[in-house]
């Protein structure tokens, strides 16, 4: 589904990713784990093409997407779920959703009720603005957009930052549910070890822009020394 | 000296000046608005609406020719400036004041080229009064209002509540996450761009009867088109409308009370004053 | 092509050496100066608002200095310009004219229109000692040493036109203007014409500049009703103005008089402008062999002119003037300058004129009617020269 060769980011001089190498099989999720500082966000930033890589390439589905426009890659089927939430603030839970369902590879494009089933709390919210939600909410709110455009790729960046335990398995359930129902792969950037265990098949561990550790997610449990590289 | 008839016949003079400045004024706010760029031509955008009634004329067109073709010709126009300037300065306010305000300098200069340093005239192409409430009011006015109230509302319409609008508004507001929405940003900031400087040129092309068209006569409706934006709420398109009815009834129902001259420094001060108390606008969050 | 100017030029100027020869005998450096051109800076608007005009000007000044050096020059000496812009911005044509008169060293300088301008100028040449012609209608009381007028003053734009208003159109004025000082000052003369006749002047007000909508001053003359609107509203202002007033239908019962009104404007005006009556020291449309001749002639050297005005024909007459003074005085040594202007008489394609003593010319009083939507005039009443009235106050 999706591979990352050799990925070379830099903002000005300073190298961000040094030669990232990964990939993401079909129906798979796999987490991206590493300390603060890391590079995970620019790696997600570089796959969209929000950041432009220096050298190293993208394949999805098989295609090159690394010279690509952002927006040609999001409607190949990529939906990017961003850290800090980036919902619009001043368009309604609606009007957000509407966006987020532009995704789609159908003609329609119309809002399914079916995402109400995953996030209830949307439903009874649908013209209040997006910048009023609580924190959770708004979460949810970023969840739930990038899930109604139908991708065939998630990319989520720390969906469980910040948010109350109670929440943060209520996020797990869903992204689990979806992507078990709908066969949709995942790229998880998280810094919760638990959670990343909870959702991913397979986990890679980044330091200073590389990939320094890989395994298995079943193998994240006892695992000494990825508590060595997630340590603060 | 307050009689009815011509306290009335003041607030629809207000209200044209009103409906000319929104027209002209929601061009610049949306281009700023959504690309983060100050256009400084935005004036000349609107005398080339004048001059392309006059160039109807020229080709033996009537004023109506002038009139639906101005939005067309003026949109084709900043679309053509979009991809050759404005392309490469999104989003740096300081480098868009300097290239827009060098075009500005280069329209004039073209136009003083094709039409000549002199003023220019086209036949007046409704002339006449209607009875309103009574009184008689130029005809070709109440046309004009008519026709900016309907524009505007289409713009509101578009705005807020077509795709195309909702694009618009999301890009305003996030643009990496609108582009990672699968929304072409840079197609969307030429369609925006096009469409404030139509908007602008439609509004030119209205006023040819009511003003001088000069190469230089541009500036005149430019300096009250971002008075109307920074008052209204940069950004809002509802403050547009609200900057717009100050800024244009004060300065009419004003310059009827005291004189012209105290009457627009008196509107300047009120403005300052708001902007003062309320620095993001009458609308501005 | 090459070869027949490069003759004629070297034959003209073996003619006028040897004439010069004669005449300086025995000042060899005079002689020096003889075989020199005579300089002229002409300082006028290129770019910004006055451009309009400055245009005109410039090139009514081309095709005097054309005309100067095909009959042989200033005693000849062949007449060079140096041609500056001053951006229509005061402190521009402060640096102009110190750059004329220091770097360049022209023995005059023509040019300016707005009052503001002229004073900006003036200062300079005045210091500098150089002398200056300003060719635009104005407020008058400007009195400097030096410093020479070829445009009209209030009074030779409404002594006589007033009263013909009076006899003509009606007794009761409303008067606006500009927010500045030549309509404040003409108004002044207006209305002291008008109440000392009788009449009576019903309302007077000032605008700023670019003022894009004129419609409650319209508003206030409609419900005052007066037989005539006196506009002193200049430029693009007096075009705004004039035309919301005639959409407003008012040119049915008030008359258009001003003397703020030329061609240019009214060929801005279209059909707006017809019936507009305004009073200035030329028009186009004099009806005079000399004129004709002028018109003619500039049309030849410039074929896209289409139009020329009081201000550009004040340009023409001021360089005319100013060869002639050049040639009296033998140089442009400032005391020798300054007293050979005064009583320069010209033949202008307005008619005769002079330059009296008060350093302004006497010039014609001309009404006429605009009768086109091309911006021409239709002559209703040349009264001939009127001196200039100058009480000294700038
Ligand atoms: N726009 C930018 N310009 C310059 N440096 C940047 C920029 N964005 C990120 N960086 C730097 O790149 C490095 C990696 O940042 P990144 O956001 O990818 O880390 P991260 O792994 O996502 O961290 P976190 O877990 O805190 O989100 C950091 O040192 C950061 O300061
Ligand atoms: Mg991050």
């Amino acid at each position: 589904m999706l591979q990352v060769e050799h990925l070379d980011t830099a903002y000005g001089q300073t190298r961000i990713l040094k030669g990232v190498t990964f990939e993401v099989g079909a129906r798979e999720i796999v987490a991206i784990l590493g300390r603060n500082g890391a590079g995970k966000t620019t790696l997600l930033r570089s796959i969209m093409g929000l950041t432009r890589a220096r050298s190293g390439g993208v394949r999805f589905k098989g295609r090159d997407i690394t010279e690509l426009p952002t927006y040609e890659i999001a409607a190949l089927g990529i939906s990017y779920v961003p850290q800090g939430k980036h919902i619009f603030p001043r368009l309604s839970v609606a009007e957000n959703l509407r966006l987020g369902a532009r995704l789609q590879r159908s003609a329609d494009k119309a809002l399914r009720p079916e995402v109400f089933g995953y996030f209830p709390v949307l439903g009874e919210r649908l013209s209040q603005h997006g910048g009023t939600l609580s924190g959770g909410e708004q979460q949810m709110l970023a969840l739930a957009r990038g899930l109604v455009g139908e991708p065939d790729l998630l990319l989520l960046d720390e969906p469980s930052e910040g948010l109350q335990p109670s929440l943060v398995d209520a996020i797990r359930g869903i992204i689990d549910r979806v992507c078990q129902e709908r066969g949709v792969a995942a790229l998880l950037v998280e810094q919760n070890l638990d959670f990343a265990r909870a959702l991913a098949d397979r986990y890679y561990v980044m330091e200073n822009g590389t990939i320094v550790l890989h395994g298995r997610a079943s193998e994240l449990a006892d695992e000494e020394v990825i508590r060595q590289y997630l340590a603060v | 000296m307050l009689e009815l008839g011509s306290l009335l016949t003041q607030f629809l003079n207000g209200a044209t000046l009103v409906s000319v400045l929104i027209l002209i004024s929601i061009g610049l706010a949306i281009i700023f608005g959504v690309m983060g760029v100050i256009n400084l031509a935005h004036g000349e955008f609107f005398i080339l609406g004048a001059y392309t009634v006059i160039a109807a004329d020229v080709l033996r067109l009537s004023a109506w020719w002038g009139i639906a073709l101005a939005p067309v010709v003026v949109g084709l126009f900043g679309a053509l400036v979009e991809v050759g300037i404005i392309r490469f300065l999104y989003r740096r306010p300081l480098e868009t004041l300097l290239a827009t305000w060098g075009l500005s300098i280069v329209i004039r200069q073209l136009v003083r080229i094709v039409f000549g340093v002199g003023y220019r005239a086209s036949p007046h192409p409704l002339l006449g009064d209607v009875r309103v409430f009574g009184f008689t009011y130029p005809i070709y006015r109440v046309f004009l209002m008519a026709v900016c109230v309907a524009v505007i509302a289409i713009t509101f319409y578009v705005f807020y509540r077509t795709d195309f609008g909702l694009k618009i508004r999301a890009i305003t507001q996030d643009v990496e996450m609108a582009s990672a929405l699968a929304i072409n940003t840079s197609r969307m900031y030429l369609s925006t761009f096009a469409l404030g400087s139509a908007l602008a040129g439609l509004a030119g092309a209205l006023m040819t009867p009511e003003i001088t068209v000069s190469p230089e006569a541009g500036v005149n409706f430019l300096a009250r088109s971002f008075f109307v934006v920074i008052l209204g709420g940069i950004g809002q398109l509802a403050g547009v409308l609200g900057g717009g009815i100050v800024v244009g009834e004060l300065e009419t129902l004003l310059s009827y009370l005291i004189s012209a001259t105290t009457a627009q420094a008196a509107v300047l001060v009120i403005a300052i004053i708001i902007i003062r108390f309320r620095p993001r606008g009458l609308f501005g969050g | 092509m090459a070869n027949t100017i490069t003759r004629r030029e070297l034959l003209k100027s073996v003619g006028y050496a040897t004439g010069a020869s004669v005449a300086t005998l025995g000042h060899p450096a005079v002689l020096r100066a003889a075989a020199q051109p005579a300089k002229m800076g002409i300082l006028v608007s290129l770019t910004g608002v006055h451009a309009i005009f400055g245009e005109t000007m410039l090139h009514c000044a081309q095709y005097a200095q054309k005309e100067i050096n095909d009959r042989g020059g200033i005693e000849g000496r062949k007449l060079d310009f140096v041609i500056e812009d001053d951006e229509t911005d005061p402190k521009v044509g402060i640096e102009k004219a110190r750059k004329l008169i220091k770097r360049d060293q022209v023995d005059v300088v023509v040019g300016s229109i707005s009052s503001a301008m002229r004073n900006a100028v003036g200062s300079v040449t005045t210091k500098e000692k150089r002398v200056y012609l300003y060719p635009t209608y104005y407020e008058g009381g400007y009195c400097h040493d030096g410093v020479f007028i070829t445009g009209a003053v209030p009074n030779q734009q409404v002594e006589r036109f007033v009263p013909w208003i009076m006899e003509n159109v009606g007794k009761t004025f409303y008067i606006a203007g500009s927010d500045y000082i030549w309509p404040r000052e003409t108004s002044k003369v207006v209305r002291a014409l008008v109440e000392k006749r009788g009449g009576s002047i019903l309302g007077e007000e000032y605008f700023p500049w670019n003022t894009p909508d004129f419609s409650s001053l319209v508003n206030r003359v409609a419900s005052t009703k007066p037989a005539v609107m006196y506009s002193l509203l200049i430029g693009s202002d007096s075009v705004t103005f004039l035309k919301q007033f005639h959409n407003f239908g008012l040119k049915k019962t008030t008359r258009i008089c001003t003397s703020g009104v030329a061609e240019k404007e009214a060929a801005g005006l279209g059909e707006a402008g017809i019936g507009i009556v305004s009073s200035q020291s030329y028009f186009m449309s004099i009806d005079t062999p000399r004129n004709k001749e002028f018109v003619e002639g500039f049309r030849r050297m410039f074929p896209n002119e289409k139009l020329v005005d009081s201000i550009p024909e004040g340009m023409y007459n001021g360089v005319h003037v100013a060869a002639l003074a050049l040639a009296k005085a033998g140089s442009g040594d400032w005391s020798k300058l300054t007293k050979a202007v005064p009583g320069i008489r010209y033949k202008a394609p307005q008619g005769d004129i002079w330059m009296a003593d008060n350093r302004h010319a006497a010039l014609n009083s001309i009404i006429a009617e605009a009768y086109n939507e091309k911006g021409e005039f239709r002559i209703i009443k040349n009264f001939g020269v009127t001196p200039p009235q100058v009480n000294c106050f700038q």
